[in-house]
Order: structure tokens, then C-alpha cells, then sequence
């Protein structure tokens, strides 16, 4: 698939090389009014193919119970691999909980910097 | 005004107070700094809410938690006011057969557990949730978790009590005297237990690809006995482990179905369907129609 781009109202989706980067806009807490927005509009963007996904967290500061509830499951869907991009220690540590206390299945690594991030996506989009 | 680091430490010793003593509806606010002291604070809050759903929302749905029904009351057990919706669901809707005593909504054994919380109300001021059993008119019981609060107030003492589980029909029981379990019907479900079924159901959703193995092995892996892992969990869920996981299976189904162009035949096998035909008539039984009924054009 040939790279493309859209943005909507708490995120920028972008397809490069082969991996999809899903940059969150600066959200104080992620509900599951959010959770179902960007599931939907992520999954109606990769027209039912499966890619790895980098998940540019590093302006959203927390999210509620229900949204990583369903993050976990839903958010999941049509995704080979997950790679959470952070800024701060605070975002790992809560990162780090929600990863134990959910059941998050696709293989998940957490990155202070893009450059590891999409070496360990890469490794699942030449299995594509 | 931003806080001292001594108001912020305080903060957090007393939401691990509360928590200690049963509240978990207690948050930190993280300041701007996300230090050390907040990513604390965000981490309690968060175990805050992982521990209030283990005890009160074990459903595992996405569902909004309910709002609490509030009841009204004095010390002579007269009822003041309450929400909308106590007296529809319990059945008491006629105004003419509305019933104006607090303890008359109960059961026999939840009059004194009522009164015992009353009491400690009057020695701790903290309130902590314990279970009551309410009649309804067609002579079944409501069960909910509860808290008691007073009204400081007032001139004479005013309580509230706040009932916290949606009034569902599942939270219906039979009667005590058709059933003659009364001594039985009003149980705390041990905290061991609610481990136990919280550690199964995670880990069904983490194995949503592939069936799952006997009770026996499952009884293995979480150290417990097959026996255990079935009573366990149907009170907890309502539903058997393996229908819990085939629910969950069928619901990432559905997704998979709606958002990706993938065959049947992959679908089931990406969720642990043995095959394609396997998978279709678990489908046509859950949602009453075939798979590609489903499928987006």
C-alpha cells in the first residue's frame, strides 16, 4: 500500500513504509467516547489490512479504566505488532501498569525514541 | 496555586488511606510537573480503579459505570426521599402502596445488618460498602452493595444510603422461603476468590486465539482444582469460563468481519475456531445469522 495520510479530531494517521503511525493530538485523558473514535477511525483507514502500528503517545497524559479496557481488546484489532512512543518516566510507569493489568496480545514494546521503535515494527512488516 | 511536595505527600497517604479502608473512588491529581510523586499518585489512582472494578464491576463489559440509587432516611427508619428509580424497580410504583419505612424494603437478616452499619457509623464516620438484600413486591430480592452516609447538618440524625449495582433483572433473586437458603443468601465473596477470578478471566482474553484446555489444566496453571475454577467463575461472570471465552472470541469475530476483508476461514482460525464450519455455526447461534451477513459492503 503506497503511503497516505489523514488527520481527524485527536489524532494523524500515516502510512509509511509499511508501518502505520498513529500520532495522538494533546489529550488529557483518553475516555471511551476517544477509545471508540480512534479504534474506528484507525481500522476504517487500513481498509482491512493488518500492519505493525507506532503509537505516538508522547501528548496524551493519562486515560480512564473504560478506555484502556477497550483499548486492549479493540484497539488491538488488524495490528501485527505495537510500539508506544513516550516522553517521560510518568508516562512509562503508567504505561508499564496498563500493559500488566490488561490483555493487550499483539507483541508490545514501549520507546522513548522513534529510531528503536521502528526497528522492532520493522522486523513484523517484512512479514507482511 | 501549586502544591508543596509536603501537601502532595499528604495526598497520597491519605488516598492510601482511603483505599486501605474500602473507598476507591479517592484520586491523586497529578500536577504539571509529572515527577516522581506523580507518577505515584497516577499509579494508586489507577490500582484504585482496577481494585473498585474487581470488587464491584466484574462483568467485564465496556460498559459506564452506574450512578448510585439514593435513599433517604432518619433515625427512626422513616424514608425521606430517594431516586426515581428505587421504588419502580423494587415495584412499589402505586403511590397508594408506597411504603414510608426504610427497614420494610428490607429482607429479615438485612434489617440488623443495616442497623450494625448504623452503629459503626456513629463510631467511624468512613463509609464502607457492604451487601443488603431488598424486597420487591412481587416477593423477590434486589441484592446490591451499599454505603451509609449521615447528614452533618441536620438537627436530627439524616442518613443516605447510596445502593451501587445497576438495577438489572439479573440482580433479582428468588425468595428465601421457596429457595430455603435464607442463612446462606447474604455471602462476601472471599477476596482469594476474587483473585482467582480475575487472574481467569485475563487469562482468556489472552488466549482469545486458541481454545482453551481442560479445567483440569487451566486448575494447573492458576494452582487450583477444576471444581474451584467452575464455581468461581459463574458467580463472578455469570456465565462458564468456556462461554465467557466463546463470547469473546465471537465479538472479536464480529469485528474482524465488519473492518477486514479477511475470508471466514482465516477469521476462525485467527480466533481459535477450529474451522471455518465450526466457526459459523457458533456465530449463526450467537447473533442469530451467518458471518457474511455481517460483512461491510
Amino acid at each position: 500500500m503506497s503511503d497516505m495520510a489523514i488527520e481527524d479530531r485527536y489524532a494523524t494517521l500515516e502510512l509509511k513504509d509499511g508501518i502505520l503511525h498513529f500520532v495522538y493530538k494533546p489529550i488529557r485523558c483518553i475516555n471511551l467516547t476517544i477509545a471508540k473514535n480512534v479504534v474506528e477511525t484507525r481500522l476504517r483507514f487500513q481498509e482491512g489490512i493488518c500492519y505493525p502500528v507506532m503509537c505516538d503517545l508522547r501528548a496524551v497524559e493519562g486515560a480512564d479504566k473504560d478506555a484502556r479496557d477497550y483499548l486492549a481488546i479493540k484497539g488491538s484489532l488488524l495490528t501485527k505488532a505495537q510500539a508506544f512512543l513516550i516522553k517521560s518516566n510518568y508516562t512509562l510507569h503508567i504505561l508499564s501498569m496498563y500493559l500488566q493489568t490488561t490483555a493487550v496480545n499483539p507483541p508490545t514494546e514501549i520507546f522513548k525514541e522513534e529510531t528503536p521503535a521502528i526497528a522492532f515494527l520493522s522486523r513484523f512488516r517484512k512479514e507482511i | 496555586m501549586e502544591r508543596s511536595k509536603k501537601e502532595r505527600f499528604n495526598q497520597l497517604f491519605n488516598q492510601i488511606k482511603e483505599i486501605a479502608v474500602g473507598n476507591f473512588e479517592f484520586r491523586y491529581k497529578p500536577s504539571a510537573r509529572l515527577d516522581a510523586i506523580d507518577t505515584f499518585g497516577a499509579l494508586l489512582n489507577m490500582l484504585s480503579e482496577e481494585i473498585a472494578y474487581f470488587n464491584f464491576d466484574s462483568s467485564g463489559e465496556f460498559m459506564v459505570k452506574p450512578v448510585p440509587v439514593v435513599v433517604v432516611f432518619n433515625d427512626q427508619s422513616k424514608l425521606i426521599d430517594h431516586s426515581a428509580c428505587f421504588l419502580r424497580i423494587l415495584g412499589y410504583s402505586d403511590p397508594q402502596t408506597e411504603i414510608t419505612r426504610m427497614d420494610s424494603y428490607l429482607t429479615d437478616y438485612s434489617i440488623p445488618l443495616l442497623t450494625e452499619e448504623l452503629q459503626n457509623l456513629t463510631k467511624d464516620p468512613d463509609p464502607k460498602p457492604f451487601p443488603l438484600d431488598f424486597n420487591t413486591s412481587d416477593k423477590r430480592i434486589f441484592r446490591s452493595n451499599c454505603s451509609l452516609l449521615r447528614l452533618i447538618k441536620q438537627d436530627k440524625p439524616v442518613y443516605v444510603l447510596l445502593i451501587y449495582e445497576d438495577f438489572k433483572k439479573d440482580n433479582l433473586k428468588p425468595n428465601p422461603e421457596v429457595t430455603s437458603k435464607m442463612s446462606k443468601s447474604v455471602k462476601k465473596r472471599s477476596a482469594t476468590n476474587r483473585v482467582l477470578a480475575k487472574k481467569l478471566r485475563m487469562y482468556c482474553l489472552r488466549n482469545l486465539n486458541k481454545p482453551l484446555p481442560s479445567l483440569r489444566e487451566i486448575g494447573l496453571i492458576h494452582e487450583t482444582n477444576a471444581t474451584k475454577i467452575k464455581t468461581v467463575f459463574k458467580k463472578t461472570f455469570g456465565v462458564t469460563i468456556y462461554q465467557y471465552h466463546l463470547q469473546k472470541r465471537l465479538s472479536l469475530a464480529y469485528a474482524m468481519l465488519e473492518e477486514s476483508d479477511y475470508s471466514i476461514k482465516y477469521i476462525a482460525n485467527k480466533n481459535g475456531f477450529n474451522s471455518a464450519s465450526h466457526f459459523t455455526r457458533s456465530f449463526k447461534k450467537h447473533y442469530g445469522k451467518a458471518p457474511l451477513f455481517f460483512r461491510k459492503d
